[in-house]
C-alpha cells in the first residue's frame, strides 16, 4: 500500500516536471502582475484580463496575481475587468523575450460613472467558469437581510442554494447538506460557521472582500467535500489610507477599522484590518423582562483581523484571526438551567512568493477550532457535553506558467484533525470519545489552452488519510468553448470523496458533531456532472443556464436504528446509505446599472437510501426526498437606485414545501416497562409512517427595504436602511407536532417559520 | 435559432431525470406484538393489537387481534429449537404461557405469531444477564443535595461485549417519604446507556 501512495506522489511530480517551458517563448512576450481596487488597494480576485485582438486573456489568481506569457511583442491593448468595477484599458508595448510587470488599479464602479463606462469591449473580457458563483459584497448588504446582513443568506438566493428553514443559514448546495461543502475563511477551513444556533453565519460583511462558491465540479485545489466550496477571504485592509465605519441595526453593532502602516504614502509597508460584531438583543431582553420563557443571557460577537506585510516586490506576507463565540443562558422552569457556550477560532498565517514571472507560490499555515460545552442543570443534576473539533493544516501551492498555452498548479494539503465528544452526568464521565485522523493530500492541475475559445482544465487529487488508512484519486475535467463572442458553452465532470460526516439535529448547530472514517467504514464518493451555457443579451443582461447530476456513494451517518451502541465497534455503529441529485439552474441577471439583481429558478431533486428506512413489500429500502429536497424554487432580487440618494430594494423567495413525516398508522404499548408516560395505564403512543412521504405547503416570502445615503455632517457618510422581512406575513410552516386527544384522535399543531412582518433599522457610517 | 436551442439542453436533460419519482409503500394496518423478556422473571404474556389509520380514533379495545397462535421457542447456541412455550389468548389479544416457567438469562428466544388472516410474524432476541445490588449506600437522600447521592455496587452481568453499561434507576414516590427508610423500593433495571 505505501509503495502505491509513493508511486502516485512521484507520478504527479514527473507530469509537473515534464512540462518545461517551450523554446518559443524566447521568441514572444510575456506580461504579468496585480489587479488592485483603485480606492483600498486590496487585491481582485479571479479579476478578467484580456489582450485585445488576440483573444489571449487570464484571470488573476485567489491573490490578485495575473500571469500571461506567449504574448506577440509590439503595442497591445490589455482590457481589465472586473464585477462591479470599471473596466480599464492600458496599452503597453511588449518586447520579445522580456516580461512587462503591469500592475493596475480598477475604480469601483458607481452610478455617476455608470454611462461612461464602455461596455462594448466587454465582450471578449468575461471569464465565468462552470458552477462558480461569486457573490459581491455589496450585494450581501444592500439587499433586505433579515436583522443583519449575512453571507450564507445571501448565497442561499442563488440558484441550487437553498437552507433548512427561516431560522437557520446552513447552506443545502446542489442536493448536499451542509457537511457536503467545504468552508474555508483565508484558507482555513470552519467547521460550524454559525451564531444563534444557526440562524446567521459567522461571517462579517464588513471583514470580508471576497466570496467564491463552487456549487459542483470543484477544481482539483478543493477537496475532502462531495458536493460544494465555499472559498471566503478577509479584506487585506485599506493600502491607501485609514478608514472605518460602524452599524446600528436592531439586532447587531458592527464596526471597523483598516488602513495601511509603515514606510511611505505612496508604498506603505502593509495593511491592517480589524472588524468587530456583537449582537445588541439586550435591550430588547430587558424590554420583554416578564414573559416567561426568554432567556437571561443571549449574544455573540466576533472579531476578524487581518494584517499584511510587504516583504519585497515578490513577497507578500499576511496573518489572518477570527473568534466567534455565542452564549445563551436560560432557566426554562423551577430547578432547571440551560448554559450553552460555543464557538469557533481560526488562524491563518500566508507568504506569498514569485520565484520568477513565471512561477508564483503560496504558503499557508492554518488552526481552526470549535468548541461548543452545552450544560444543563435540573434540579442540581448537572448535564455536560463537549464537543471539540481541531484541525491544524499545512497549504503549499504553485502556480506555474510555462508557455502561451498552459498554466500547471500543484500543491500539498496535510492536516491533522481532532474531534472529541465528552459528555458527564452529576459529574461522573459517561461518554468519551476522541477521534483523530491525519490527511495529505496533493494536486495537480493543467488548464489548456489550445486556441482563444477553447479552455481545458485537467486535473488530479490524491487523498490519503489515516483512520482507515485510505488513499483515493478523483480526477477533475471541465471544457469551456466560446460558441460566439457573447456565448460560451461549458462542461464538467469531477470525482470527490469525503471522510467526515456531521451529526445535526437540522434545527440547532451548537450540538453538531463530526466523526470520520475507520477501518471498515469507508469513505463516501460520489461523481459529478454539469453542463451548462452562458449568454449575453445585449450589454447589461447575463443567462446562466446549468443542468447537473451528481451520485453519493457509501455515505455513513450514525444508525439510528442500534438501541445500545455500548461495546458495540465504532465501524459496526453506522449505517451506510447513497444518494443522488439533478437538476437545472437558471440565473438571469443585470449586474450593474440602476435597476440591478437577478431572477433565479432551480428545478431540482436529491434523494437519499438507507437501509431499514422506507423498505418494500420485499425488504429493500426505497429512495426518500430529504428534508432539503426542493423541486421548484424560484428568487427575484433586486435593486432599484430612485436617485442618487434613495434606494430601494427586495427580494421575493418560493420554493415547493418541504418534505416531512406525515403520520399515517398509530398503535400503543400498554405494557412496556420502560415507559414513563404518566397516562392511562402508561400507555406508550407510537406513530408509523414512511419517512419523508408528505410536503409541508410551499414556501414563499417577500423582503422589502429602503435605503437613503448621505453626508453625515460632513465627516463620514452615512446609510439609514428601513426594511421590512415577511411583507406580506406570509405564515410559513416550519414544522407539525402531532399530539393525542383524550378521545383517541390525532391533532396537529403548526409551529410556524417568521410568522410576521419584522422591521429592521440600520443605521450605517463610513468614514 | 442556434442560441436558443442551446440554453435548453441542461433544462431538457433534467427534465428527463426528474420525470421518475420514488414513492414509499404506505403502510396498512399491521400487527403489533407486546412481549417483553426479562431474565430470572416468569415468562410474561404477549398482547397482539392492530395499528390504527391516523384519521380514525384509536380505541384500544376494539385493536385485540384475537385467536393468534402463539409460541415461543428457547434456542441453542446452533439456532436449534430447545424448548417450546406455547400461549393461549385468555383476554382479548392477551396471550398467557400454558406453562409456568422463567427466561433464562443470556438466552436466545425466538417469537412465532400466525393470525387468523394468515399473517406470519416472528422475531427473535437475546435476553441480557441480571445484576444484583451488592451494596447501597445513601439510600436516603435529597435530590439535588451536593452529598450523599445514592450510589450502588451491583454483580458485573456476563455478556459476549468488550464493553457494556447499567443503567440503575431509582424511583420512590412521595407517599414513601412517610416510610422507614428500610422500607424504601429499589427497583434496579438494565436498560439502554450512552455509552462507548
Amino acid at each position: 500500500m505505501r509503495h502505491v501512495r509513493v508511486a502516485v506522489l512521484l507520478g504527479l511530480c514527473a507530469v509537473a516536471l515534464r512540462l518545461a517551458p517551450p523554446a518559443l517563448a524566447q521568441e514572444r512576450a510575456a506580461l504579468n502582475g496585480y489587479v488592485r481596487d483603485a480606492e483600498t488597494g486590496e487585491t481582485l480576485l479571479q479579476a478578467n484580463v484580456v489582450v485585445e485582438g488576440t483573444g489571449r486573456g487570464a484571470a488573476t489568481n485567489n491573490d490578485g496575481y495575473y500571469t500571461l506569457q506567449g504574448l506577440p511583442p509590439g503595442t497591445q491593448t490589455i482590457v481589465f475587468s472586473y464585477l462591479g468595477y470599471q473596466t480599464r484599458t492600458e496599452t503597453i508595448t511588449l518586447t520579445a523575450g522580456e516580461t512587462t510587470r503591469l500592475d493596475v488599479e480598477l475604480a469601483p464602479a458607481d452610478l455617476q460613472t455608470e454611462e461612461v463606462v464602455v461596455t462594448g469591449e466587454q465582450d471578449d473580457a468575461s471569464e465565468q467558469r462552470m458552477g462558480v458563483d461569486k457573490l459581491p459584497v455589496a450585494t450581501i448588504t444592500e439587499l433586505p437581510s433579515v436583522l443583519t446582513p449575512d453571507v450564507f443568506r445571501s448565497l442561499a438566493l442563488l440558484p441550487g442554494v437553498t437552507t433548512a428553514s427561516d431560522y437557520s443559514s446552513n447552506l443545502y448546495i446542489r442536493g448536499g447538506g451542509p457537511a457536503q461543502t467545504l468552508i474555508q475563511l483565508d484558507r482555513t477551513t470552519v467547521y460550524n460557521p454559525t451564531h444563534f444556533f444557526g440562524f446567521f453565519s459567522t461571517f462579517n460583511p464588513d471583514a470580508i472582500k471576497d466570496v467564491q462558491l463552487y456549487k459542483g465540479t470543484y477544481p482539483a485545489e478543493y477537496g475532502g467535500r462531495l458536493g460544494s466550496v465555499v472559498d471566503i477571504y478577509n479584506k487585506d485592509g485599506n493600502r491607501r489610507e485609514t478608514t472605518g465605519g460602524l452599524s446600528l441595526s436592531t439586532l447587531a453593532t458592527r464596526g471597523y477599522i483598516e488602513g495601511p502602516y509603515g514606510g511611505s504614502d505612496d508604498d506603505p509597508a502593509g495593511s491592517y484590518m480589524v472588524a468587530v460584531r456583537r449582537s445588541t438583543l439586550e435591550p430588547l431582553l430587558a424590554a420583554l423582562d416578564d414573559v416567561d420563557g426568554l432567556p437571561d443571557t443571549f449574544y455573540f460577537y466576533d472579531v476578524n483581523a487581518k494584517a499584511t506585510y510587504d516583504a519585497g516586490p515578490n513577497d507578500d506576507l499576511s496573518l489572518a484571526v477570527y473568534g466567534g463565540q455565542d452564549q445563551l443562558f436560560l432557566r426554562p422552569g423551577d430547578g432547571q438551567e440551560f448554559d450553552v457556550d460555543y464557538g469557533n477560532r481560526t488562524l491563518s498565517a500566508d507568504w506569498t512568493h514569485l520565484f520568477s514571472d513565471r512561477l508564483f507560490s503560496t504558503l499557508t499555515v492554518a488552526g481552526s477550532r470549535y468548541a461548543s460545552t452545552p450544560v444543563f442543570e435540573l434540579g442540581g443534576t448537572r448535564f455536560t457535553q463537549t464537543n471539540e473539533v481541531s484541525d491544524a493544516s499545512l497549504k503549499a501551492g504553485v502556480e506555474y506558467v510555462p508557455g502561451d498555452q498552459h498554466t500547471v498548479e500543484a500543491g500539498l494539503h496535510a492536516s491533522r484533525l481532532t474531534f472529541q465528544l465528552r459528555s458527564t452526568f452529576d459529574g461522573d464521565e459517561t461518554f468519551n470519545q476522541r477521534l483523530q485522523g491525519e490527511q495529505a493530500a496533493l494536486y495537480l492541475k493543467d488548464t489548456y489552452t489550445p486556441t482563444s475559445d477553447w479552455t481545458i482544465r485537467g486535473g488530479l487529487r490524491a487523498t490519503y488519510f489515516s483512520e482507515g488508512d485510505y488513499l483515493r484519486l478523483a480526477p477533475r475535467l471541465s471544457v469551456e468553448h466560446d460558441l460566439t463572442s457573447s456565448v460560451q458553452l461549458q462542461a464538467a465532470y469531477g470525482r470527490y470523496h469525503q471522510f467526515l460526516t456531521l451529526e445535526t439535529s437540522q434545527l440547532f448547530t451548537a450540538f453538531d458533531s463530526w466523526l470520520m472514517t475507520d477501518e471498515g467504514l469507508l469513505p463516501s464518493y460520489g461523481d459529478q456532472i454539469a453542463l451548462g451555457v452562458n449568454a449575453r443579451l445585449g450589454d447589461a443582461w447575463r443567462l446562466e443556464v446549468e443542468g447537473y447530476a451528481r451520485t453519493m456513494r457509501d455515505l455513513f451517518e450514525l444508525d439510528p436504528f442500534l438501541p445500545d451502541p455500548a461495546g458495540v465497534p465504532y465501524a459496526d455503529r453506522f449505517q451506510v446509505g447513497d444518494g443522488r441529485a439533478y437538476g437545472t439552474e437558471v440565473l438571469i441577471r443585470r449586474p450593474e446599472g440602476r435597476l440591478n439583481g437577478f431572477l433565479s429558478y432551480t428545478l431540482s431533486r436529491t434523494e437519499r437510501r438507507f437501509p431499514n428506512i422506507n423498505r418494500s413489500e420485499g425488504g429493500t429500502p426505497q429512495y426518500y426526498p430529504p428534508n432539503f429536497d426542493r423541486t421548484h424554487e424560484l428568487t427575484l432580487a433586486l435593486n432599484y437606485h430612485l436617485t442618487d440618494q434613495w434606494r430601494v430594494s427586495g427580494t421575493f423567495n418560493y420554493a415547493t414545501g418541504q418534505a416531512y413525516t406525515r403520520p399515517e398508522q398509530r398503535y400503543e404499548l400498554v405494557d412496556s416497562p420502560f415507559s414513563f408516560s404518566p397516562g392511562v395505564g402508561g400507555a406508550q403512543n407510537v406513530l408509523v409512517s414512511p419517512f419523508n412521504n408528505a410536503r409541508l405547503p410551499p414556501y414563499h416570502r417577500l423582503d422589502l427595504g429602503v435605503a437613503r445615503t448621505g453626508q453625515f455632517f460632513g465627516i463620514a457618510e452615512y446609510e439609514l436602511q428601513l426594511q421590512a422581512i415577511n411583507a406580506y406575513a406570509r405564515r410559513n410552516v416550519w414544522f407539525y407536532q402531532f399530539e393525542n386527544e383524550s378521545d383517541g384522535t390525532l391533532d396537529r399543531n403548526v409551529t410556524p417559520q417568521i410568522p410576521i412582518p419584522v422591521p429592521n433599522v440600520s443605521f450605517s457610517l463610513t468614514f | 435559432m442556434r442560441r436558443l436551442v442551446f440554453p435548453l439542453l441542461p433544462v431538457l436533460f433534467a427534465a428527463g431525470l426528474i420525470g421518475c419519482d420514488t414513492t414509499a409503500p404506505t403502510p396498512e394496518t399491521q400487527v403489533v406484538v407486546e412481549a417483553y423478556l426479562q431474565g430470572g422473571a416468569a415468562m410474561p404474556p404477549i398482547r397482539l393489537t392492530r395499528s390504527v389509520g391516523t384519521n380514525e380514533a384509536y380505541v384500544a379495545s376494539e385493536t385485540a387481534v384475537r385467536g393468534a397462535t402463539v409460541e415461543v421457542h428457547r434456542l441453542s447456541d446452533g439456532g436449534m429449537p430447545t424448548e417450546t412455550i406455547g400461549f393461549t389468548e385468555q383476554e382479548p389479544g392477551l396471550y398467557r404461557p400454558d406453562t409456568s416457567s422463567r427466561v433464562r438469562p443470556r438466552a436466545t428466544y425466538e417469537l412465532s405469531v400466525t393470525t387468523p388472516d394468515g399473517t406470519d410474524l416472528s422475531a427473535t432476541t437475546t435476553v441480557p444477564d441480571t445484576i444484583s445490588i451488592v451494596d447501597a449506600t445513601n439510600t436516603t437522600a435529597v435530590h439535588g443535595a451536593p452529598t450523599r447521592q445514592p450510589s450502588f455496587t451491583i454483580t458485573p452481568p456476563a455478556s459476549d461485549r468488550e464493553q457494556q453499561a447499567v443503567l440503575v434507576i431509582t424511583s420512590t414516590s412521595l407517599a414513601d417519604f412517610g416510610r422507614p427508610a428500610s422500607q424504601h423500593r429499589h427497583s434496579p433495571s438494565v436498560g439502554s446507556p450512552y455509552t462507548g
